[in-house]
């Protein structure tokens, strides 16, 4: 155990080779946060990174900007959003997985059925393979509690399955097949994964706990609605499911829709459950809700409304780009 | 503390356990930053890192809730530091949570002994 108050030697942050990567990491904090914590956290990263290794300071480093985009965002783990985020982390792990777990299990199968066609020798066949690795791997050690890890697959199977669909798609546009037809398409399928993916990254880590059955109950559900049910029911995979895609809609606006309406009443009283369940269903409302759109206002129309919900999405973020960091040092005559 | 911070606490059902490591680290005396790392890590068997964004984010939340407190700001080699201290609240809440293990642990153990007793019976 160390000795109170004066464990730790504080080493030249800025003087390591880290120092660029620090002084960036520190700039994502906001000016305010910066200088009321900014020295202070400058001192015990250099004394946490002294002597380690280069994965162990860039681990370092990544934590680092991750609180300074949290402050920044409104996501700190002091804030209800946070706290939000946390209650929904394994079930939103578990679901962004689940939908190319789904895919490697379609694959799988006409795999022992003999259909080696699923097994596509390209760069993009790989890439697609590969994510849904990482898929599975993110549920593994999320059953296990490793949030980290966990959380750091899951983003990197969404971007691998992305990357996978956009040279996919870019390569199969044609007059009969336009550039915007293709993106909502590739929207359509890893956007869900993306969704999800961005609420398990916004949980902080000092709020997630160690693997309980209840968490580990939550990350199956997700892989099971996340997978199975929406992707069967939007991309209509080779399988008898006991619903269609037109009664899952229904079924889910009478689940989410109530759940919507109680979510910030029950947020005001302190009851974190309901809104975290109507977050959680999020993604999969809108991506139930593209399909119809598409339906109503055409290809163009709906790529247009998704680009209006992303410039709204990101008005919203930059508004919160420069929160109030009140300080919070004692004067030096409070004992 | 405010009352959704004590409702928060009042409806949670166990600490987090980085909460848990956090305030157990400065039961027994204040301490900075970094000391707060090296003892997390000790008090987990080096089962637990906590790296420094995630300390300053928990800091910044214990802060707020008020279960925590800065006791002393020093410059140390030109730079700043703070040293934290337990508060009143804290303390209650980590007693209340020690005594919540103490309990469930002691009725594992009984229910061991228990099980060891029936099986000898039947042996």
């Amino acid at each position: 155990m160390t000795e109170p108050s004066t464990a730790g030697t504080t080493t030249s942050a800025t003087g390591s080779g880290g120092g660029l990567a620090l002084r960036f990491a520190l700039a994502l904090h906001p000016a305010a946060h910066r200088r009321e914590w900014g020295d202070e956290i400058a001192g015990v990263f250099a004394d946490a990174t002294a002597g380690a290794g280069r994965l162990a300071t860039a681990r370092e480093l990544a934590d680092l900007a991750g609180h300074g985009l949290r402050v920044r965002t409104g996501l700190a783990s002091s804030g209800i959003p946070a706290r939000l985020a946390a209650v929904v982390a394994p079930f939103a792990v578990g679901a962004a997985a689940g939908v190319p777990l789904f895919e490697l299990f379609v694959a799988a199968r006409a795999l022992v059925h003999g259909n080696t066609g699923v097994l596509s020798p390209t760069l993009e066949g790989w890439l697609w393979l590969a994510g849904d690795v990482l898929a599975l791997l993110a549920v593994v050690t999320a059953l296990f509690g490793r949030w980290p890890a966990a959380k750091g697959l899951v983003l990197l199977a969404a971007l691998t399955v992305t990357s996978s669909q956009v040279m996919a798609g870019v390569a199969h546009t044609g007059p009969h097949n336009p550039l915007v037809r293709v993106l909502l398409g590739i929207f359509l399928y890893p956007g869900l994964q993306l969704l999800w993916t961005a609420m398990a990254l916004t949980a902080p880590r000092d709020l997630l706990g160690p693997a309980t059955l209840r968490r580990a109950a939550a990350v199956l559900a997700g892989v099971l609605l996340g997978g199975v049910v929406f992707t069967s029911a939007l991309f209509s995979y080779p399988f008898r499911l006991p619903v269609d895609s037109s009664l899952l809609v229904l079924l889910f606006a009478g689940v989410e829709g109530p759940l919507l309406v109680v979510a910030l009443p029950a947020l005001l009283r302190g009851w974190l459950f309901p809104a975290a369940a109507a977050l959680a269903g999020l993604p999969a409302a809108l991506m139930l809700s593209l399909p119809v759109l598409r339906s109503t206002t055409g290809s163009s129309g709906t790529a247009a409304l998704i680009l209006l919900g992303g410039l709204v999405l990101v008005i919203g973020v930059a508004r919160l780009w420069h929160p109030d960091v009140p300080d919070r040092r004692r004067p030096p005559s409070a004992g | 503390m405010q009352f959704a911070d004590i409702y928060s606490h009042m409806t949670e059902r166990s600490l987090q356990e980085p909460t848990l490591l956090l305030l157990t680290a400065l039961a027994d005396a204040p301490r900075h930053g970094y000391a707060l790392i090296q003892e997390i890590a000790a008090i987990s068997g080096g089962r637990v890192t906590m790296r420094t964004g995630t300390l300053y984010g928990a800091l910044d939340r214990l802060l707020k809730q008020g279960l925590i407190r800065v006791e002393s700001e020093e410059i140390v080699d030109g730079r700043a530091r703070r040293t934290y201290a337990l508060a009143d609240a804290g303390r209650e809440l980590l007693a209340s949570e020690a005594e919540r293990l103490r309990a469930v642990a002691a009725e594992a153990q009984r229910r061991l002994k228990v099980r060891t007793v029936a099986k000898g019976a039947f042996a």
